[in-house]
């Protein structure tokens, strides 16, 4: 049992060092939100906000308030995929070899590395969380704490998603692949950058916003994870509230097995 | 020990954070530096709003309990206040039919509700004066008509739910037009009682000398100032001030 | 007591490419064993398979005594690894990389004076702080003998170690070997430079898959029957000469003025000619044989460098700067 956790931390430890030396990855992290918080959000916030009359959708919330939430978990999808993505290169030339001929458990092993991309994910994330004053998000200690907690969980689906795209990858381009083919397309998708409106039935959702595009946010699962994490900075929710922690814990049984499995033939 | 700890690049982690801390006090718009530049604020307000705002035709003048977190705010910005009377807020169920425009007013006040619905138009302050519903009068009978008063912004589903409350005690509301009139007809017993805000409730008490009681199964509820959205400096500085306010009459 | 016991290894890849074919040998303990053939034999997929790396379908191999297939975790404990490929984590420190290392085997105790121990046998002591990525690729293979060493295991396995290094680094990374093996650690070297099995006490050769030939090195000269030696005789002196030679070996060949012969040891054969024979002889030559004829002999081919597969042009994308791969 010891011996597992201190494989964990041995398996986690790595992974937050190497994230924290690499220069590259920590820019994008610290510029991602000032690029969607401080110029896309401010920059569109006026064309969002009409007075009584001239309100098209009567939403409550400004348009800053309403990107906010959904740029941190965009700062958490890149890092964790660049965490999940690594075990690429580890795999095939380096690293994990050294980790996969040792006594170390596969358990362990795939735990540190999951919980070793989380914790950078959430971190990252949480980055995003120092602008909220600028977008005008009052952040509470309360709220503070259940948005990293969401956030938390977020980071580990999608670190568990990134390991199982990593291990049935034998070999790859670059991560501009994994962010122009997974990350952008997934976030513009989830209802990140415009709202649908909330007030709408489906029906009516199809005459404003053509139906495929209704139809890819609503089964895109990063929707209800944005909605949860709106709801609890902004108090604002497109679905049902409970949803989108329904959603994060039905990923979480399905993609942790399912990345232990592809982890484990891999290896 | 590793001299080596964790990261490598703490200048790239240091210049990130001072960046983000830095970007989150740049003002993200123009509403405070606009005020300060013409020296006033636009104040809008209802006509009357008894006890909370209401306009005195005697004196010219704006009265009512919400009257002194404006002055404090304004105080705090050294801003003279430009008090802009709305004559048809309140008249109809539809907002956008009492011609409040956004140019000619800086900040609202007068019994908005700190609500979802009240966000969907504008952004709010905390709320600087906390009701709920009250009943004043006597304690009404079956099938009595009961005089029902709350015109507030962004109430929406608190007064659905007092409605249905004299529903279900089988009280038939009588809608009141204005505060003046639920006083009146309170004094001349036309009313046996009415169901309005406990401010309102509280004033209608002391000017008839009739008790008041607090409904608890009703949702209690906040008012707050409001300015429109975008407005985040001027927001921010109605935050500050409502932090330094302390009301002089709180129920 | 043997270190390694292989027997009727088979291994093949998903989709039928056979890489190992009924290999069986044995190394004793405290011995220094070399694995001997071309780019492609199988000496990897051999080495991965006693580091439990990969899984063989047929035949047993037993690491210390255990059996890879039944106690996996003891073999590992018993094996210290050095990869083709270098396996260090080049962000974090030598330090790190070793505590690392020493948290997976659990060396628990004493953790910071063995890895200082181990540092100071590679003579690294004072890069213990450098990042990985900024020592020279010899120092990284000492940093890796260094890891391989840290939790004590009774075997030292090397799958090329030299490769890519430069000859000084080379020699001063048999210095530590030899070392290492004079202190009763087992080495087991997969190496395609013959130079490097000359020195092994025993040598198991291997092409495509197939142990080919095994034994001491001399044993294995001795396979294309020994020394080859030319003498220049003056022509009074032949039809003697080729007499005695030929009461002495087999096959006496005639290249022009030269008599040429094949002999186990070309010194002790000389030493007992020459008195006789001297004055008859102008010119003597002797060449040893060396393993690479030994591998002609066997193959029928040279132990040559073969093609680059897609994992190597990987490897080169991501040497010549590839966006994110690290």
């Amino acid at each position: 049992m010891l011996f597992y956790l201190s494989t964990i931390y041995a398996i986690w430890l790595r992974e937050i060092k190497r994230s924290f030396r690499d220069s590259g990855q920590l820019t994008g992290a610290f510029i991602r939100p000032m690029l969607w918080v401080m110029i896309f959000g401010i920059g569109l916030t006026p064309y969002f906000s009409g007075g009584i009359s001239e309100s098209t959708f009567v939403v409550p919330f400004t348009y800053s308030q309403f990107i906010l939430p959904a740029v941190a978990v965009l700062n958490v999808m890149y890092a964790a995929v660049q965490s999940g993505v690594s075990l690429i290169w580890d795999r095939e030339f380096g690293f994990f070899r050294e980790v996969f001929a040792s006594p170390a458990p596969r358990v362990a092993v795939f735990l540190g590395k999951l919980l070793g991309g989380a914790t950078i994910a959430t971190l990252q994330g949480m980055l995003v969380l120092i602008l909220a004053p600028a977008a005008d998000v009052p952040v509470s200690w309360r709220q503070g704490m259940l948005a990293t907690l969401a956030l938390f969980g977020l980071a580990i689906v999608f670190s568990a998603f990134a390991i199982v795209i990593a291990s049935r990858m034998s070999s790859f381009q670059g991560f501009g692949v994994f962010s122009n083919a997974l990350i952008l397309p997934l976030y513009f998708l989830s209802s990140s950058v415009f709202p649908l409106d909330p007030s709408l039935s489906v029906e009516q959702q199809i005459l404003i916003f053509p139906p495929w595009m209704v139809f890819a946010v609503r089964v895109n699962p990063i929707t209800y994870i944005v909605d949860m994490l709106r709801g609890i900075m902004i108090d604002y929710h497109q679905f049902a509230p409970y949803l989108g922690s329904y959603v994060l814990l039905g990923l979480c049984a399905v993609l942790i097995p399912w990345a232990y499995r592809e982890f484990q033939r891999r290896s | 020990m590793p001299k080596l700890k964790l990261a490598r690049h703490w200048w790239v982690i240091g210049i990130g954070l001072s960046l983000l801390f830095l970007l989150r006090f740049l003002p993200p718009d123009t509403s405070l530096a606009r005020l300060r530049q013409k020296g006033s604020i636009n104040v809008c307000y209802p006509p009357n709003l008894k006890p909370l705002i209401s306009y005195q035709r005697v004196g010219d003048k704006v009265e009512g309990i919400e009257t002194s977190i404006i002055q404090s705010l304004a105080q705090s910005l050294d801003l003279r206040i430009n008090w802009n009377l709305q004559r048809d807020w309140y008249r109809s169920i539809d907002p956008s039919a009492w011609g409040i425009r956004k140019g000619a007013c800086d900040i609202l006040v007068g019994g908005i509700v700190d609500s979802k619905a009240s966000k969907g138009f504008f952004i709010l302050s905390p709320a600087h004066l906390q009701s709920g519903w009250a009943m004043v009068g006597e304690m009404p009978q079956r099938r009595d008509e009961v005089g029902f008063w709350a015109p507030y912004f962004g109430l929406d589903v608190a007064r659905f739910t007092a409605t249905s409350y004299l529903d279900k005690a089988r009280l038939n509301p009588y809608f009141l037009s204005d505060p003046d009139e639920a006083l009146s007809m309170l004094k001349s017993r036309e009313l046996k009682a009415v169901l309005t805000d406990s401010l309102t409730a509280a004033w209608l008490a002391e000017m008839t000398g009739l008790a008041s009681w607090q409904i608890a199964e009703l949702p209690s509820f906040g008012f707050s100032l409001a300015t429109w959205k975008g407005n985040v400096t001027l927001r921010r500085a109605m935050l500050k001030s409502a932090k330094s306010y302390r009301p002089e009459t709180q129920p | 007591m043997l270190a390694l016991d292989v027997q009727n290894l088979s291994y093949h890849y998903q989709g039928g490419v056979q890489a190992l074919k009924q290999v069986s040998f044995s190394v004793e303990e405290g011995s220094f064993f070399a694995l001997l053939g071309p780019n492609g034999a199988g000496k990897s997929t051999l080495a991965h398979i006693l580091a439990n790396l990969l899984a063989a379908q047929e035949g047993e191999a037993l690491v210390a005594g255990h059996s890879v297939k039944r106690a996996p975790i003891r073999v590992r404990k018993s094996l210290g690894l050095v990869f083709q490929e270098p396996s260090l984590d080049d962000r974090l420190t030598v330090w790190e990389n070793l505590d690392f290392h020493a948290r997976l085997y659990q060396v628990g105790r004493g953790k910071g004076a063995k890895i200082r121990g181990v540092l100071e046998l590679v003579e690294l002591e004072k890069w213990s702080h450098a990042l990985v990525r900024s020592l020279s690729r010899g120092m990284k293979r000492r940093v890796e003998i260094a890891r391989a060493m840290l939790h004590e295991p009774k075997i030292l396995m090397l799958d090329e170690p030299t490769v890519g290094l430069d000859v000084s680094s080379r020699n001063k990374l048999w210095d530590y070997l030899k070392g290492l093996q004079s202190q009763g650690v087992t080495l087991f070297l997969t190496t395609h430079y013959i130079e490097e099995a000359e020195g092994a006490h025993q040598v198991v050769i291997i092409n495509e898959g197939e142990k080919v030939a095994e034994g001491t090195p001399h044993e294995l000269k001795n396979l294309i029957g020994g020394d080859s030696l030319r003498l220049k005789v003056i022509p009074e002196g032949l039809e003697a000469l080729q007499a005695y030679l030929a009461s002495k070996v087999e096959k006496v060949q005639l290249e022009g003025e030269m008599l040429h012969i094949r002999v186990g040891n070309a010194e002790k054969f000389l030493a007992e000619m020459m008195p006789q024979y001297g004055d008859k002889v102008t010119w003597v030559e002797v060449e040893r044989p060396t393993l690479e004829q030994v591998f002609i002999n066997l193959a029928g081919k040279r132990i040559a460098d073969s093609h680059a597969d897609g994992r190597e042009q990987l490897l080169n994308f991501a040497k010549a700067g590839g966006e994110h791969t690290r």
